[in-house]
């Protein structure tokens, strides 16, 4: 009977998935990041090779859907939890991250770093950012849209794609950037765009397919996307539009547990992300901006960080106690 | 060896149920009654532990969720999508029944193929093809036409998705009941000269009909909570759903109580549609040993309905070929001997394996315990609460988002004292073998059933009961269903890794998985790529299970 076969065929090639845990007299420094960092693409296995050679340890990332979901998997795990650092959590969760009590203070030397914006935490040590922008090809616009109102002016057919603020950080960072942008006026400045959003999708990774497909006209991305086609793909004809009103700024931010049995490999390890060895790896496998000034500078092709002025960001205590009602005020406008 | 002396002795039983301890001399009965119970319980458990847990990580705030709103929209959306699956479905099952052509068996093979299919790839396929930047666009640009009319996002898109996704199913589930409509019957039909009419409304629709129930309510349920869809095509916040409520509940705000209320929300609508057709007997009077006869159409009719079958497939399998044309790269064979893809492929290859045999196993005991009852009733045609009892549970995890799921499992393994990180696979292969096991139902339930209505006779005079009945009577009949059951399970538990959110450690991947990360990180060919090799496996495993576990042809009893 081969189906009896394939029963058993089956359990015994499950047995081996029983027994993974490896001896081993290294301590393990456990990382809890979102997926695509801890991915074969992402900075992960870089940084980790880049640590373990010096921390006599073992660094393992351990990947979640977004850095909040990591957040909550610690938090659901409480004391038991193996994570000894979440790295990924943003300045728009930073609040709500801080309120869990879980952080320790990092005694990470920050002086050193070059932020657009003066940002300071005593529990979160940036280590790299980038700014919220709409990415399209040069192809189609021959005179690029310059601020919000422009969108609505791209004509009838024109259509941009967003993700949803409740389940996505860009689409998040696209209500507070409206917000940092226009204040109470976006109540007006959506139903103006609401005729241009082709969809409103869950997560980056099927809006960007959508635009890459041709759905869309534009994306809502970062300003360094066009970098990863210039310098991945060899590709010049993406860009990210420039907006008069500025952009919002998204500084990515790694937090030691107060529960971890590992403080002190901890401590060094977010030294070590700041670091210039770990800086460098960041622009061509995160493709955003590194936080201190590299040696070699950006790689060729890369964007360049945007000044002072154009830089938008809402203090996280805003941000923290308002999002809710930001998001439903969003969802209110292009209803 | 089991066997039932009970039902020899009860000839003049009146009542099903009859006896101080029935149950006990059902062994069926019980076992599916068991499965049944163990299911509906651990999804209740999982609701009731993020429940629980919201104590211990309170952090209640103030929500704005319409949520009339959202089942009013998603029950609409679903209606429509299953009206659309089983119109299209049925015309392409009753024209495969009066053709023959070259290449049939592999049309066959396609038509489960999208089901099975992450949903996203064959959103992304149909727009491939009706798409602003699509292939109609294109052609009708290129020879003068312009572009189409309308667009693709929006209600119409989400319901054509769902009627590929779904469609194809239920035609491929038509057809084989069709199939086994006794040959005696359609020789009867054929030689008093039936019209084409005639034939379908005392042949074909009765057998139609018996099947809808049960595929009815698992197609409504998956687009009712078909999530990925509904937000990449629906064109905005108005086609919102459930799902990504509880995405809010449990993400930004961590409102443990909101998200597990919100799902039992859900669930609770669901019952609604599930309880009643959980109940409804699948009474197929129409039975017989199955056709090897062909009734072929001809003339008129046979070119009208071709020509519905070509546009038809045509629709269905646009998406998806046009999947495999864009997955095909040279760069595929580099790819493919990764060893990262070598990996996802083995851990897909083994978790495939084990839901699939779980799913069957279960959808097969329900099935013979639902036969039982007609074996003890001697085919009476009532419904009765525990043919409800024994069907509705099997269709909760359908009606639960994944994110509830992932999480419920999640808790429910660390208040066990388990490791988290170490369980993972393990329920992954539960969660996908219990997302299986509808449809596993769905296809297994009614010719078991039909074995039963035509065999009770048989059965208990030559009192065959037990393992024997299996053996000499249900299985010679049922192999082909069970090949097709696990080349389901097998290619829609290489699909879905929703349930994993809260497990994944790197070095653990599918190669779905793998498909997602190549997206997250501007690796669109890729993720074409492996796209196209999931589509391939899929079509592949409907094509050779069935030759594998399916027996020969003639395996029917007469």
């Amino acid at each position: 009977m081969s189906l009896k076969k394939l029963t058993i065929a089956a359990l015994i090639t499950l047995v081996p998935f029983a027994s993974t845990a490896v001896a081993n007299d290294k301590p393990t420094l456990t990382i809890y990041t979102y997926d695509s960092f801890a991915s074969d693409w992402g900075p992960g296995p870089q940084i980790k090779a880049g640590f373990e050679a010096t921390c006599n340890c073992i660094v393992d990332f351990v990947g979640a859907e977004d850095a909040i979901s990591a957040l909550r998997k610690a938090q659901l795990e409480g004391d038991s939890t193996k994570a000894d650092i979440i790295l990924g959590l943003d300045t728009s969760v930073a609040a709500e991250a801080k309120s869990t009590e879980l952080f320790a203070a990092h005694n990470t030397d920050l002086s050193a770093l070059k932020l657009p914006i003066d940002y300071t935490s005593d529990q979160f040590v940036p280590f790299d950012y980038g700014y919220f922008a709409f990415v399209y090809r040069k192809s189609d616009f021959p005179n690029a849209p310059t601020s919000f109102e422009d969108l609505d002016k791209a004509g009838e057919d024109f259509k941009f794609v967003i993700q949803d603020p409740r389940s996505s950080t860009p689409g998040l960072g696209l209500v507070l950037w409206a917000k940092a942008a226009y204040g109470d006026d976006t109540a007006e400045m959506w139903p103006d765009l609401k005729d241009h959003i082709l969809t409103v999708t869950k997560g980056w990774s099927e809006s960007y397919s959508l635009f890459l497909d041709g759905e869309a006209d534009m994306v809502l991305s970062y300003t360094t996307s066009p970098s990863y086609h210039k310098i991945a793909e060899e590709d010049d004809n993406y860009a990210a539009a420039i907006f008069d009103e500025g952009h919002y700024l998204q500084i990515e931010l790694a937090g030691v547990l107060k529960s971890s049995k590992n403080q002190e490999l901890a401590q060094s390890f977010m030294k070590y992300l700041v670091s210039q060895d770990a800086q460098k790896i960041i622009p061509t496998t995160n493709w955003m901006f590194p936080v201190v000034e590299l040696e070699g500078g950006l790689p060729e092709g890369f964007a360049t960080p945007l000044t002072k002025e154009q830089t938008l960001l809402l203090d996280d205590q805003d941000v923290g106690a308002n999002t809710k009602a930001y998001i439903d005020a969003f969802f209110a406008g292009i209803e | 060896m089991p066997s039932l002396p009970a039902l020899n002795n009860n000839k003049t039983r009146s009542r099903p149920m009859g006896g101080t301890f029935p149950l006990l001399r059902a062994p069926r009965l019980l076992v599916g009654l068991l499965i049944a119970l163990c299911v509906g319980a651990l999804i209740c458990a999982l609701i009731a532990i993020i429940w629980q847990a919201a104590d211990l990580f309170g952090n209640p705030k103030t929500s704005s969720i319409d949520i009339f709103h959202l089942l009013r929209m998603s029950a609409i959306q679903a209606g429509l999508s299953v009206l659309l699956a089983f119109v299209t479905g049925s015309i392409v099952a009753i024209a495969l029944t009066r053709l023959t052509f070259f290449g049939k068996p592999f049309v066959l093979a396609f038509l489960s193929a999208g089901l099975v299919l992450p949903t996203l790839v064959v959103a992304f396929g149909l727009l491939a093809i009706w798409g602003r930047a699509g292939l109609i666009n294109d052609i009708g640009q290129s020879v003068g036409l312009g572009k189409l009319p309308f667009t693709i996002f929006g209600l119409q898109g989400i319901l054509a998705a769902h009627t590929i996704l779904n469609g194809s199913f239920a035609a491929r589930i038509f057809y084989d009941r069709l199939q086994a409509l006794p040959s005696a019957s359609l020789k009867l039909g054929q030689s008093l000269g039936l019209s084409e009419w005639q034939r379908f409304t005392i042949l074909d629709w009765p057998v139609l009909k018996s099947a809808m129930p049960g595929l009815g309510a698992t197609i409504f349920l998956m687009c009712f909570t078909s999530f990925s869809v509904v937000l990449l095509l629906g064109g905005g916040p108005a086609n919102a759903t459930f799902e990504v409520a509880i995405f809010e509940a449990v993400k930004l705000d961590f409102d443990l109580h909101r998200a597990a209320l919100l799902a039992a929300a859900q669930l609770a609508f669901c019952l609604f549609i599930i309880i009643p057709t959980a109940g409804l007997k699948s009474n197929s009077v129409l039975i017989g040993a199955s056709q090897n006869h062909l009734w072929a159409a001809t003339g008129k009719v046979k070119w009208i309905i071709g020509a519905l079958l070509f546009v038809l497939m045509l629709t269905y399998a646009s998406p998806l070929l046009i999947i495999l044309y864009e997955g095909f790269d040279p760069a595929i064979f580099k790819l493919i001997s990764s060893r990262k893809f070598l990996n996802a492929l083995a851990t897909s290859c083994v978790i495939a394996t084990a839901s699939a045999t779980i799913a069957l196993t279960c959808a097969m005991l329900l099935a013979f315990a639902r036969a039982e009852l007609i074996y003890q009733n001697a085919g009476a045609t009532s419904t009765n609460i525990l043919r409800t009892v024994i069907s509705a549970p099997v269709f909760a995890y359908l009606a639960t988002p994944s994110i509830v799921l992932a999480l419920g499992f999640f808790l429910l393994a660390r208040f066990a004292g388990l490791d988290t990180s170490k369980v993972g696979i393990y329920v992954v292969v539960i969660a996908n073998a219990l997302l299986a096991l509808p449809l596993a139902n769905a296809t297994l339930g009614p010719p078991v059933e039909k074995i039963a209505n035509k065999h009770f006779r048989l059965v208990k005079s030559l009192n065959i009961n037990g393992w024997r009945r299996f053996r000499f009577i249900e299985l010679p009949l049922i192999r082909k269903e069970c090949a097709y059951v696990f080349a389901l399970g097998f290619s829609y538990s290489f699909g879905d890794l929703g349930v994993i959110a809260l497990f994944g450690t790197d070095d653990f991947s599918t190669l779905p998985w793998m498909m997602y990360r190549a997206l997250g990180a501007y690796r669109s060919n890729d993720a074409a790529m492996l796209a196209a090799i999931l589509l391939f496996i899929a079509v592949f495993s409907f094509y050779i299970f069935p030759k594998i576990l399916g027996g020969r042809d003639n395996a029917h009893l007469q």
